[in-house]
Order: C-alpha cells, then sequence, then structure tokens
C-alpha cells in the first residue's frame, strides 16, 4: 500500500527530493522563460554548441586519464590537471622557441606537430615520475592515503612549474596553419606586394584574426533546428518505451503515491524527458522569435559579394567611392502632416522658432541641429516623434527617409516626407570586384529609367511623394548596353520600404521595382537572392579543430583499449589484479601503460586548450582538471565512452546554461559543480553507468 | 676492502637531481639570504650540507664498516657535487634564464663560490665528498644517538630562523633565576623520597633557598651596580684554573666527608645533584672508602670545572655584555618585576616565586611522563632563549650551547623521566590528579601570560595557529575521527564568517535608509551599528555552517569517499563563486568583500558602579566603565584561546563517547560498523555537521578579527592547509592537530621570507609523509601502536 511508501519515506529523502524538484523547476522556468522571451536566440544557441562541444572534448580528453587510472587503480588522479599544464608549459617553451627562429612559420604543420610530440611526451614522463615515485607503493594502503598523496602531488608539481619557471602567464605564439583556400576562400586575405591585388588564403585554422563567419541560410536554421528536435523526440520516445515496458512490468499502483514511488525508481529516464521535451517546446516557442532577432546587417551581403556569390548588392549600402551611381538619397528628411505638406516643401519653409521631432541619437539628430533657428525636441522612438507631428505638438520631424516611410506606411499617419535630404547619405549598387564591367550597364540603365519617368513612379509608389533631385543629370541618350545576360543581386528583404517580402512571400520594394525596371531597359535578366533570415555565425575555426582532434583521440583509444593485446591487459588488470598477475600479466607495466595513455592524452588536450586560450600558466591545470573529473564522474567513472560523453556534457552545458538559464557567466563553475552533485545524488554510477569490479562497488 | 656499490651512484644522481631542481627553482639564492648562524652558516649552507651528508648516510649500508661507509658517501657525495658543478658549468656557457628565470648570475656565482674559474666548481665536488663521507660515517651511529644529534640540530636550525622574532623572549637573568630556583627544587625533591607533599615541600624549601641567595646576590642599588653578577663571571674566566681545582677540591673533601662521616643521606644529596658518589665497596673499610671518594671527587670536580670553562669559553660574546644586559632587561617584565622592588619587598618577593617555582620543580619528580617531558622541554625552551637573548643572535657558541642543551635535555630527561613516571605510577589515584591539576594550572597560566610575555608579531602569529587549530579541530573530528575526506571545509569557514560580516556591520536597514558607504567610516560608529553584536552573531554564524553542514551532507554522505572529496571541494568552490559573484553582490560585497566588521566588544559597565564600592577593586571598576574592545592581536588571543579550549574539549570527550566510537568504527569499516548497529547517515551526518560548526566558528572569529572578509580568503588552499596540518600531525590526534598547526601555519608565517615555497614544501610534506609516516608526527595512541606492531611484524619477517 502507498501507506508503507510513506512510512519508509526517511527526512533525508524528502529533502534530497525536495533540492532536486526545486533546482528541477528552476532549470525549466528559467530555460522556457529565456526561450519564450526570445532572449536566448538560436544563434547563440548554435554558438555556444560548437563552443561547448571543443570544450566538452578538452574535457572529455582530460576525463579519460582519470576514468582510466580510476578503472584499474580505484584512486582519484588529483594530479592528473597538472599533467595536463606540465605538457603544455613544456610546449610553450617548443613553440615559443621555434617561433623565435622562424620554424613556427615555414613549417607550421610540422612544428605543432612537434609541440604535441613534446607536450604529450613531458606529460607522459611526468605521469610515469608520478606513479613510479607517489603511487606506487601505496597501492595497497587504505583509499584515503593515495588520495592524499595526489592532492600533495598536484600540488607540488603545481608550486614545482612555478619555481622553476617563473609566476608570469605565458602566451602561446600566433600559429596561422591555413588551409583549403579553394573552399574558404573568402576567409582570409593576404595583399600579394607584386601585384596588389588580394589574396585568398584560406582558412586559418588555429588562430584565425578574424573569425569565421558562417552563415546560416534560414532553410538550413530550419534543418539545424528540425535535427536537435527530431533527436530530442527520438530520445524522449525511446526512453519513454522503455519506461512505459517497466510501468507494465513492475505492476505500480495506481495511487499518485506509487506513481511517485514508481518515478522516484526511474529518475533518470524520467528527467531526460523532461528535459527533451523543454528543448523542444523551447525550440518551437523561440521560433518566432529567432527569425526577429535574425535581421541581418549588410556586412555578410558584402561578404559574399567578396566572395563572388552574387555580382551585385543593392540593399540600401552607401559608399564614398562607389562605381556606381547612387540611386537614392536616404540622408533624413523632413517629415510634415499631409495638410502641412503644401506650406512646408522643405527644410526653409520652417518659421523661425518651429519645433522639430527627432528620435534622439543617430543622423537624424545631427540634420535637426543643422536646421536655423528651429527648436528640437527628442523621443526615443520614431513613432513618438511622428505622433508629436500628427497631434500638432510640433511642426515637423526629420528623419532618415526609408525609416519614415516604412513608418508612415506601417502606422498609416497622415504625414508625408518633405524636401531633399538635409544630410546627403546617397546609395548606389555595390558590385563584385570581378564584376566591374557592370557599372557601365547599370548605370546607363538608371539613367535611362529616370529619364522615362520609371524611376519616379517607382519612387510615388513607396515613398508616396515626388522623388527627390539625383546628383546628376538623367542622360537618355542611349548609347547601345553592353551585352549582359544576367545579373544576380543580393538583397536584405528585411528593409521596407527599400526591399521587403510580400506576405505572399515575394520580395517587392523601391529598389526591386527600380532594378526591375532598368532590367527591362538594358535587357537583362535579373536573379534576386534573398537573405533574409539566415544566422550569422561568428566561430574560431579552432573549436572545429580542437573537437575533430579529439573525437579521433578517442577513438584511437576505444580502439587500443578493445582491440589490442594491452587494452585487453588493461581491461583484464581493471577486473581483478590478482587473476591478471596470474594470467601471465605484468600488473605493474599495465597501470604504467595506463598512466602513458591518460597522460599523452592529457598532453594533447593541454596544446589544444592552449591553442585556443593562448595562455599558460602554472595553475591552468587546477580547473580544467576538476571539471574532467567532474565529466568522468558524469559519465560514469571508469567508463572510457562514459568519460566521453561526460566530457561533452559537461562542455555543452558549461557553454549552453548560463545563458540559457539567465545566469551570471562567472557562476558557471557552480552550475558545473552543482551538476556533479545532483547527478552523484540521484545517479550516484553516473549518466552511463560505472564499470567497475564487483569486489570495489 | 672498500667496495663501492653502484647504488651509491645511483643516490647521488637523485640527490644531484633533487639539487638542481632546488637550484633551479632559486631556493639556494633566496636561502643564503638567511644566516642561521650569524656570520657562518647561512640557510641555503645548511640545505647543501644538509643534502651532501643526506646523500652519503642514504649510499652507506647499515653493515658498512668506517671505511666501507665513508668511501660509499663519499662518492654519492661526490656525484652530488658534480652535478651542481656540470649545472654550474652549463648555466655559465648557456643563457638558461629565458627558461629558468631564478638561474641568475648571483646564484651561479654562488655555486662556482664566487670563483671565476673551475676552483669554485672542483670545490663544489670535493666539499660533496668530504660531506658525503660524513654522512656515510654517520651511518655508524646508533640510531637513538643519531636521533638525538638530528634532533638538537633541527632545534639549532629551527632558532636560528626564528632568530629575529624569538630572541628578546626571556632574558639570561630570568632564565638562570627560573632554572636555579626550580632545578635544584626538582634535584633536591628527587632526592628526597617519592610522596607528593615531600616533593613540594623541598622542591619549595629548596627554590625559596636560591631564590633567596640571588636576591642577595642581585645589586641593592641602582642599575650601575648590577654589574655585579658580570663581575663574577669575568672574575670567574679569568682564574679558570684556579676555579676548576676549587671544584675538584671541593668535591673530593665532599666525598671524603660524605663517607667518613656515613652520612647516607649526604649521599644521597650529591647523587641526586648528579655527582656520582661511588657506592662503597665494604662497608666496614671506611679508610678505603673515603679515598676512593675522594679520587671521584677529584675527577668529577676536575670534569665539571672543564665543563664550565668550556660553557663559558662558548658564553665570551654573551658575558662581554652581561652588565649591559641586565640594565637592558630592566624594561622586560618579569626582571622588572622582580628586581625593581626595594628593600623587604624584592625579598619577599624573590622568596614567594622561588618557593613556586621551586615546587614545581620538585612536583616534576613525581610527574608522569607527559607532564614531565613538557616540563623539561620548557625548561630547554627557556635555557635557549635566554642564551640567545644575552648574545642577541645565534653565533658560533651560541649555536654549540644550545645544540649542548639539547643534547642534554635529551640523554638526562629519558632516565629522570622514567623515573618520575615510576614514582608517579607508585602514587594514589587522588594524588596522581593533583599532579595533573597542578600541571594544568601552570599550562593554563602559560597560556594566559603569552600576550604579556610575547610581542605582538608573535601573538598575532599564534592567534593565526590558534584559528588553525581551532578548525583543524573540527576537520579532525570529520576526517580522523570519521573518515570523511572533506575538500570543502573553508566553505563553512566563510559561511561562519559571512554570517558574522553580514550580521555585525552596518546595513541600509540600521542606518535609517542611508548606505553605509555613504557615511564617514570614522563617524560610522556613532551613527549606526549592525543587527548584532559579534556575541549574538557567532552562535548564529556557528548554526548556520552546522546547517549548511547538513544540508551538504544529506546529498553526499552516501557515496564513497573519494567522491565525497570531490563533491566537497566543488561546493567550497561554489560558495566562493557565489561570494565572489556580482548576482549576490547586493548581499555579499562581491570582490570588494565585506568591511568594517566591528571588533568583539566586552560591555562590563554594569559591574562597574558596585565594584567601585569595594576597597581595593576600584581600580578595576575604573576599567570596566568603557566597555573592552578586543582589537589587537593580544586582546584577540584570549578569545581564540578559548575557542581552541573548547574545541579541544570537545574533541577530547567526543573521541571516547559513544558517537566518538561509532566514527572510528565507520572509518575503519562502514560495512562492519553498519552490521553493528550504528546508523551510517546519521552518524557521518554528527561528524560532518560538528566540524562544520567548528570551522563555522573559527569564521566568526577571522572576520571579526581582520575586520574584513574577502571571497579569496576562501580558496581551496585554505581546506588544503588544513588538511595538512592534521595529516601532517596525525589524522585523530588532537595534540597533533596543534603540533600541525604551529608546523604549518606558524613555521610558514614566521619565514615570510620564504613564502614562495611554502605551498611547494606542503605538496612535498603531503606526498612525504604519506610515503613515509602516514600516521603522522604524533599520532593517536591507536595509531601508534598499530604502526608499531607493523614495524615489528616486518621486522620479523625479514629476520
Amino acid at each position: 500500500m502507498g501507506l508503507r511508501f510513506l512510512r519508509r519515506l526517511t527526512l533525508t529523502n524528502v529533502i534530497i527530493w525536495g533540492m532536486g524538484l526545486a533546482m528541477l523547476a528552476f532549470v525549466v522556468i528559467r530555460a522556457v522563460g529565456n526561450l519564450a522571451s526570445g532572449a536566448y536566440g538560436f544563434d547563440t544557441f548554435i554558438r555556444q554548441l560548437i563552443f561547448g562541444l571543443a570544450q566538452g572534448g578538452i574535457y572529455a580528453l582530460i576525463a579519460l586519464g582519470y576514468t582510466l587510472v580510476y578503472g584499474i587503480l580505484f584512486m582519484i588522479n588529483f594530479a592528473h590537471g597538472e599533467v595536463f599544464m606540465s605538457g603544455t608549459y613544456i610546449g610553450y617553451f617548443v613553440i615559443a622557441a621555434m617561433d623565435e627562429s622562424g620554424f613556427l612559420e615555414e613549417h607550421t604543420l610540422l612544428a605543432v606537430t612537434v609541440v604535441f610530440l613534446v607536450a604529450m611526451a613531458t606529460s607522459v614522463i611526468v605521469a610515469v615520475l608520478l606513479e613510479r615515485i607517489a603511487y606506487r607503493p601505496l597501492r595497497k594502503a587504505p583509499r584515503l592515503v593515495p588520495l592524499i598523496t595526489a592532492i600533495g602531488a598536484s600540488l607540488f608539481l603545481q608550486q614545482a612549474f612555478r619555481g622553476l619557471f617563473g609566476t608570469g602567464t605565458k602566451n602561446y605564439p600566433n600559429v596561422h596553419l591555413y588551409v583549403l583556400p579553394q573552399v574558404f576562400g573568402d576567409l582570409e586575405w593576404a595583399v600579394d606586394p607584386e601585384t596588389g591585388r588580394r589574396v585568398a588564403l584560406g582558412l586559418d585554422l588555429i588562430s584565425g584574426r578574424y573569425p569565421v563567419t558562417l552563415w546560416i541560410s534560414p532553410w538550413g536554421a530550419v534543418i539545424i533546428r528540425a535535427v536537435v528536435i527530431a533527436a530530442a523526440v527520438a530520445l524522449a520516445v525511446y526512453l519513454g518505451l522503455r519506461l512505459s515496458r517497466k510501468f507494465k512490468e513492475s505492476e505500480v499502483e495506481l495511487s499518485p503515491l506509487g506513481i511517485l514511488k514508481w518515478a522516484s525508481n526511474n529518475l533518470t529516464p524520467v528527467i531526460t524527458i523532461l528535459i527533451m521535451a523543454v528543448l523542444v517546446v523551447g525550440q518551437l516557442w523561440s521560433l518566432p522569435g529567432d527569425l526577429q532577432a535574425a535581421q541581418m546587417g549588410d556586412e555578410w551581403l558584402i561578404h559574399r559579394l567578396d566572395g563572388g556569390d552574387f555580382d551585385a548588392v543593392m540593399a540600401g549600402i552607401s559608399s564614398d567611392d562607389a562605381q556606381t551611381l547612387s540611386y537614392l538619397d536616404v540622408g533624413p528628411v523632413l517629415v510634415v502632416r499631409e495638410d502641412d505638406a503644401e506650406t512646408i516643401t522643405g527644410p526653409d519653409d520652417l518659421r523661425p522658432g518651429s519645433r522639430v521631432a527627432v528620435t534622439n541619437g543617430g543622423l537624424a539628430e545631427e540634420a535637426a541641429h543643422r536646421l536655423d533657428g528651429v527648436e528640437v525636441v527628442t523621443f526615443h522612438s520614431t513613432k513618438d516623434a511622428f505622433l508629436a507631428v500628427l497631434y500638432g505638438e510640433v511642426d515637423a520631424a526629420v528623419e532618415e527617409l526609408p525609416v519614415a516611410a516604412r513608418e508612415i506606411e506601417y502606422w498609416r499617419m497622415e504625414l508625408v516626407p518633405v524636401g531633399a535630404p538635409i544630410i546627403e547619405r546617397p546609395v548606389a549598387i555595390a558590385l563584385s570586384p570581378n564584376r566591374d564591367d557592370l557599372a557601365e550597364v547599370l548605370n546607363h540603365a538608371l539613367h535611362a529609367v529616370v529619364a522615362n519617368g520609371e524611376y519616379a513612379k517607382a519612387y510615388r509608389r513607396w515613398f508616396g511623394v515626388e522623388p527627390a533631385e539625383l546628383p546628376f543629370e538623367p542622360d537618355a541618350s542611349g548609347e547601345s548596353y553592353p551585352d549582359v545576360d544576367l545579373i544576380v543581386i543580393g538583397i536584405n528583404a528585411n528593409q521596407p520600404p527599400l526591399t521587403t517580402l510580400r506576405e505572399t512571400g515575394d520580395i517587392d520594394g523601391f529598389e526591386v521595382d527600380l532594378m526591375e525596371a532598368m532590367a527591362e531597359e538594358a535587357g537583362f535578366e535579373i536573379r534576386w537572392v534573398d537573405v533574409t533570415g539566415s544566422i550569422k555565425l561568428i566561430i574560431r575555426p579552432i573549436y572545429f579543430l580542437v573537437f575533430v582532434a579529439a573525437v579521433l583521440m578517442m577513438l584511437g583509444l576505444f580502439w587500443f583499449v578493445q582491440y589490442t593485446k594491452a587494452g585487453k591487459a588493461m581491461r583484464a588488470v581493471a577486473e581483478d589484479k590478482e587473476v591478471a598477475a596470474l594470467m601471465g600479466i605484468d600488473v605493474d607495466r599495465v597501470i604504467v601503460t595506463t598512466f602513458v595513455l591518460g597522460a599523452a592524452l592529457a598532453g594533447a588536450a593541454g596544446v589544444l586548450f592552449a591553442l585556443y586560450t593562448r595562455q599558460v600558466t602554472h595553475t591552468m591545470g587546477f580547473i580544467p582538471g576538476l571539471k574532467a573529473f567532474t565529466a568522468a564522474v558524469l559519465g560514469g567513472i571508469g567508463n572510457i565512452p562514459g568519460a566521453m560523453f561526460g566530457g561533452f556534457f559537461l562542455g555543452l552545458v558549461e557553454s549552453v546554461a548560463p545563458a540559457l538559464l539567465g545566469i551570471a557567466p562567472q557562476l558557471k563553475d557552480v552550475i558545473s559543480f552543482g551538476l556533479l552533485v545532483m547527478v552523484l545524488i540521484f545517479r550516484p554510477t553516473g549518466i552511463l553507468g560505472e564499470v567497475l569490479s564487483e569486489k570495489k562497488a | 676492502m672498500l667496495a663501492i656499490r653502484r647504488k651509491s651512484l645511483t643516490t647521488g644522481a637523485l640527490f644531484g637531481g633533487v639539487t638542481l631542481f632546488l637550484v633551479a627553482i632559486g631556493t639556494f639564492l633566496v636561502f643564503s639570504g638567511k644566516y642561521v648562524i650569524s656570520g657562518a652558516v647561512s640557510l641555503s649552507d645548511a640545505l647543501l650540507l644538509m643534502i651532501l651528508a643526506g646523500a652519503g648516510f642514504v649510499a652507506a649500508a647499515a653493515g658498512d664498516d668506517a671505511g666501507n661507509a665513508a668511501a660509499n658517501g663519499a662518492v654519492s657525495g661526490a656525484t652530488v657535487g658534480t652535478f651542481v658543478a656540470v649545472f654550474t658549468l652549463l648555466a655559465r656557457s648557456v643563457n638558461l634564464r629565458q627558461i629558468f628565470p631564478n638561474v641568475s648570475p648571483e646564484l651561479i656565482n654562488l655555486l662556482s663560490f664566487g670563483q671565476e674559474g673551475v676552483g669554485g666548481l672542483m670545490l663544489m665536488v670535493i666539499l660533496g665528498a668530504t660531506a658525503g663521507a660524513l654522512g656515510g660515517l654517520a651511518r655508524l651511529v646508533p640510531p637513538r644517538q643519531m636521533g638525538i644529534v638530528l634532533f638538537a640540530g633541527a632545534i639549532v636550525l629551527v632558532v636560528g630562523l626564528l632568530q629575529n622574532a624569538i630572541e628578546d623572549l626571556v632574558t639570561l637573568v630570568d632564565a638562570t633565576i627560573l632554572l636555579s630556583t626550580g632545578g635544584v627544587g626538582y634535584v633536591i625533591a628527587r632526592s628526597r623520597g617519592s610522596e607528593l607533599a615531600d616533593s613540594l615541600g623541598y622542591g619549595a624549601l629548596a627554590g625559596l633557598v636560591v631564590a633567596l641567595l640571588v636576591a642577595i646576590t642581585l645589586p641593592l642599588g641602582g642599575p650601575e651596580d648590577n654589574a655585579l653578577i658580570g663581575e663574577v663571571m669575568i672574575w670567574l674566566q679569568g682564574n679558570a684554573i684556579a676555579v676548576v681545582i676549587a671544584i675538584a677540591v671541593l668535591g673530593a673533601v665532599l666525598g671524603v666527608i660524605a663517607r667518613v662521616t656515613g652520612q647516607a643521606e649526604f649521599d644521597e644529596v650529591l647523587r641526586g645533584m648528579g655527582v656520582p658518589i661511588p657506592r662503597p665497596r665494604r662497608e666496614d673499610d671506611k679508610t678505603l672508602n673515603a679515598i676512593l671518594a675522594g679520587i671521584s671527587g677529584v675527577l668529577i670536580g676536575l670534569v665539571a670545572g672543564l665543563v664550565l670553562l668550556l660553557l663559558m669559553a662558548a658564553l665570551i660574546p654573551m658575558q662581554r655584555e652581561f652588565a649591559s644586559m641586565i640594565t637592558k632587561s630592566e624594561s622586560d617584565l618579569l626582571s622588572a618585576f622582580w628586581l625593581g622592588k626595594e628593600g623587604v619587598g624584592r625579598f619577599v618577593v624573590m622568596a614567594l616565586l622561588g618557593a613556586i617555582v621551586g615546587a614545581l620543580g620538585g612536583m616534576l619528580t613525581v610527574a608522569s611522563g607527559a607532564v614531565h617531558s613538557a616540563g623539561l622541554s620548557l625548561v630547554s625552551t627557556i635555557m635557549i632563549l635566554g642564551v640567545l637573548q644575552s648574545a642577541g643572535e645565534v653565533n658560533v657558541p651560541v649555536a654549540i650551547a644550545i645544540a649542548g642543551i639539547v643534547v642534554f635535555v635529551q640523554v638526562a630527561g629519558r632516565s629522570t623521566s622514567m623515573e618520575a613516571a615510576t614514582r608517579y605510577n607508585k602514587m594514589p589515584e587522588g594524588k596522581r590528579r593533583t599532579v595533573n591539576l597542578l600541571g594544568l594550572i601552570v599550562a593554563a597560566f602559560l597560556l594566559l601570560m603569552v600576550p604579556q610575555v610575547f610581542n605582538q608579531y608573535i601573538t598575532s602569529v599564534l592567534d593565526l595557529v590558534g584559528l588553525y587549530t581551532m578548525m583543524g579541530l573540527g576537520l579532525n573530528i570529520v576526517v580522523g575521527y570519521a573518515g570523511l575526506l572533506d575538500l570543502g571545509y573553508v566553505a563553512f569557514f566563510a559561511i561562519g564568517a559571512y554570517i558574522t560580516g553580514i550580521l555585525t556591520t552596518p546595513n541600509l536597514v540600521t542606518c535609517g535608509g542611508v548606505r553605509p558607504e555613504a557615511i564617514d567610516p570614522a563617524m560610522i560608529g556613532q551613527v549606526c551599528t549592525g543587527v548584532t553584536t559579534f556575541w549574538v552573531a557567532w552562535p548564529v554564524a556557528m548554526l548556520a555552517a552546522a546547517l549548511a553542514g547538513i544540508l551538504l551532507g544529506i546529498p553526499v554522505l552516501r557515496m564513497r569517499g573519494d567522491y565525497l572529496a570531490i563533491v566537497t571541494l566543488g561546493f567550497g568552490e561554489i560558495i566562493r563563486l557565489i561570494a565572489l559573484s556580482d548576482t549576490f553582490a547586493d548581499y555579499l560585497g562581491g570582490a570588494q568583500g565585506i568591511t568594517q566588521i566591528p571588533s568583539p566588544m566586552i560591555n562590563l559597565s554594569a559591574l562597574a558602579g558596585p565594584l567601585s564600592s569595594v576597597p581595593f577593586l576600584e581600580g578595576l571598576a575604573e576599567r570596566l566603565r568603557e566597555p573592552i574592545v578586543l582589537t589587537s592581536a593580544n586582546e584577540i588571543y584570549y578569545l581564540i584561546l578559548a575557542g581552541v579550549l573548547i574545541a579541544a574539549f570537545v574533541s577530547f570527550r567526543l573521541s571516547g563517547s559513544r558517537l566518538g566510537r561509532a566514527w572510528m568504527a565507520m572509518r575503519e569499516d562502514e560495512d562492519v560498523a553498519q552490521a553493528m548497529g550504528i546508523n551510517l547517515v546519521n552518524v557521518k551526518l554528527l561528524a560532518f555537521t560538528t566540524g562544520a560548526a567548528f570551522s563555522g566558528i573559527g569564521g566568526a572569529v577571522f572576520g571579526s578579527w581582520l575586520h574584513s572578509i574577502f571571497p579569496n580568503s576562501f580558496t581551496l588552499l585554505v581546506s588544503i592547509n588544513i588538511l595538512c596540518l592534521i595529516i601532517i600531525g596525525g589524522m585523530g590526534s588532537i595534540p597533533g592537530v596543534l603540533i600541525g598547526a604551529f608546523v604549518l601555519i606558524g613555521l610558514p608565517e614566521a619565514l615570510r621570507e620564504f613564502a614562495d615555497y611554502r605551498l611547494l614544501a606542503f605538496g612535498a610534506l603531503l606526498v612525504i609523509m604519506m610515503l613515509v609516516k602516514p600516521a603522522g608526527l604524533m599520532p593517536p595512541p591507536v595509531r601508534r601502536l598499530e604502526a608499531e606492531a607493523e614495524a615489528i611484524a616486518q621486522e620479523e619477517e625479514g629476520a
């Protein structure tokens, strides 16, 4: 009966459960709240995902060292963080020397390989000495003794490096390892001194001066999102099926208490399902917010123009040295009531002492202050400024032309922009560096459409007034157009009224009208490429490198342990040292091998870590060491796939959780350690389960 | 036949490697600035010699003859020397400083003994061989004697290192008076039987007589007459031979008289004083006996005279300044006390003092082993401090004197201690208790006197030691008794400190809505106070820490030991990060911490009124009118002392209680303990909570002592410090905690100039302790017995 369950419920259980539920509630409420409010965008998620995977890779590599040693000796090698540090530190001296001699620049790949080898060798030496001096004599001692020894060794190693090499922070040099120029041709450039032309260097894999900017198209975002959701749903369904089977088998009493009891026995899957549900709901919920948040700047258009994806870009871009003529001036204009449009046709018609509304900051305010003898009243938004005009509180407003047109259209206000821009801000069509030939065509076409009135028609349609004067004399004296078939034009349809998306999904806007008129005039085809809704990701390539390297090394280790003779011996020793020794396995040697493997991975992890953090100090091993241990426990200590999983999991949590839960990044370590405590409480054997021989557990 | 073993070379190489490490971290250069023996031996010399001799010692095998031991030692030492020499050569030709910033030209110069060419390098090798050979020869000395020598060396080293801090503590005059009264009391009492009353009575009488003698000898007039003892000393030195002869003659005469008069008791007195009067061969032949006694008297006299001469030779710098020293000591409390009185008053004071000290000396003759050795340690400490004060520094003669004192006390102490213990054990229970009580009273008196005798700096170091002892006692319950490794102990310390800080500092509410930062710090005391005072805050802090202990304990105590360590470590970091974070900065101050924590205050002005009407207590009443503020280290000392005593008492009582036994059972084997009916979770929780409460009190005291707390005072290193000190002392041992605190907190605090190497030494110490002596310096009795049993078992196995 339920009562029996109640009777067996101790205070301890109640407190643990209370704490667990409180924390779960906190996580769910904060996460859902932040996702719903749009404070946590999808682009942030992807960026943190990638960083988290890289960081997680480092954790996983170190965690493997903990797990390997724990699996065999059942001791926490507290000094493993220092093994990680020592390799990195010595690696620094090698890479610094190679940097000074120029070897690094000439043979970058070789140099980096050497640094990796040196770091791994150092870590291995330190670990083997550690094992020989500090741990081997204590193998039969009570469990606390080796742990204390390890803490002492950790302190000693840290301080020894401080004493030997000084207290200062060492900085790894910049390593430029360019790869794949043909694929990532637009990523890093150098100017060829002879020709003066820009040359694509390719992707700087290690310390790119500029981060790689990845643009995920709207469809790409949908796909990624779909994958995340699908994975979450799949996991949830899988666990749910397993649970429901268990539910049937376990003859649960169908009372609230009975279900609670059953749930407490199956906590991990239940919580996982809950988390997955939050993820899915959050993904769906955050969708509208994301689309709004992903408003594009023009930089990517220019970037892709540079890369040759487009021939031209038409996106309200202003430039002083454009090759094409300016087709519009988007500078600030005066906005007045429709009734006043007759009397006030420009800034000169304002009576002295008039009041002019403007939004604070920006070009419009600057323009307003240039007007003589008027009183400038500032507002926080264009809408407020325009409302003030509408209600007669002020005589006019000053706003940039497209903004003014957009706001008037959106709020359906009875206002009109009048006169020429107070400050000129001409915009032109940007051309690809390879398509200089287009300038002539486009300029001719522009002349023609201005001359034949198509320009004015489009202008009236989108801005509601007659066009202001253009800085050139329209000249339709019609030389024949050079032969151009198709111009690919990049646009950003998120800039009404210049370019916008109609509800049907077609693009429209002043620029579109204008360009279509020009195309008709000059006889070329246009293909519009819209980038609206794309997601911009700034990612350092090293994160990918770290992730890939970590995965490769882990697979190597996995192979070693599973499929080599030495690996088999390791597993045998982990299972039972005495029996393994009887079978002719040299236990000491296997233990040394274990330390060697763990240390080599830690040394490699150290160099990877240093390549992206760039800094090396004697204390650098402490926090990663602790985190890696946490990761090992999370995954289930002694369990090799568990350590990998735990590392990535912790890296992701650390990277994603602070922003997702709206917690200060300062407190991210609190989250990790809190997670460790929670896992140990509710699933002491780790997420994937411990792999220990019976005797020890 | 000389047999050089390969092991000697490998040992040398090992020591060489260690030496090079020490060289590269710059130890030698830093140490060379610190003299152990002024003008003669610097710390780096001492370190180098220790390493070289150590290499020789390890290289020589137990069964070697003198030649072999010396040869193997020399090889080993020379190898170390060669390592250093080669490194020096390398450092001269290649600039190693890019990588090893500590390998400076000064260091290279130091390692080559200031010589340009290869001379210095050769010297290093030769020195290595010589020191190594000596170290090898030391192998031949029996272990006990070797132990005494090493102990004496260690004491000289410690005194030498601390000489600046401790040189002015006890004047030689004070030391002489104390030791002569107490010593004579001891000697007389020892010869007068084994009853407590006898010991006390005879001791007091003898002390009284000696004190009166001193009072008479001491000048009656002003400071210029104080040179009397100095004059006597100088005269003694000038007439050394006459003195020796006189002593010899006196010895002979005394021996003869004793034998002829047949005064057996007189014999005993002399024997008690250490004069080895031979037992009569045959009772009847008085003449022969008298002659024998006379001869031995002459011999004894000669030896005694020579020892006196040697002592004086050692103390030449001392007696040069003897006269001026007495003047100098006037400001010193004790001397001023008994020299400052005029006329009869001085005699009364001296007599009283002499009687008390003499009685205490007498008491030692029937004291238990622990009390006896404590007394002897006190005696040697006073003697060493007196000698040090007279010389003003540890120079060669003083070093010899210190070593002599230590060796003497060690040699003489063992037999007398056993003798005293025998007497003690024969006494009935009640009297034994009296002896122990007297010992405790003396200890309490000494502890209370500490801030009066020592200067502010030493007291503040002692405060720190006390604070760590208190917390160490708490952690000792968790780790030592219950066997739960808690690496996040600092969290409770932080909680205690922060609770106290929050409760006692002025805040927005108590300041009537004004931000405390907006108030002039000088005026803030008058404008507003904290929520409450320290006296209310500390119990709250203790409870809060205990509660945190429960909250952390409930979930984590179900884990295995090593998980527990890491989770608690994480918890410690969590607390620190939360204190540091901007999110909670409004409450906890963020990185700026909490400042302006007021000092604890004792307000007894209510008593002042009634007391002022009582005769003789007007002065006290006047003092109580103003609240007593515990600000300086001297005043906080009493607070910390009380805390330590309570913590020690609680630990002590707990260790034998049902709960304590449950903890220890659990520590040894959880499963068995559970099978015995121990509720593991409850018992673990209690250990965790008790430890946390101690730490919370420590935090409360810490906060109000320093007046400000910062998150960075609560790093993992604090936890590791505390853990180290109980491990060094011996897990589960209460005196061990104290020893550990002195070694790990007091010593580094006194050696601040080497603070860079403190953590390095900690790390090395932890590893070495675990490898060599996992039970600690002063293990609890059970562990000691276990260790002994194990050693015996190993020996038998070996045999």
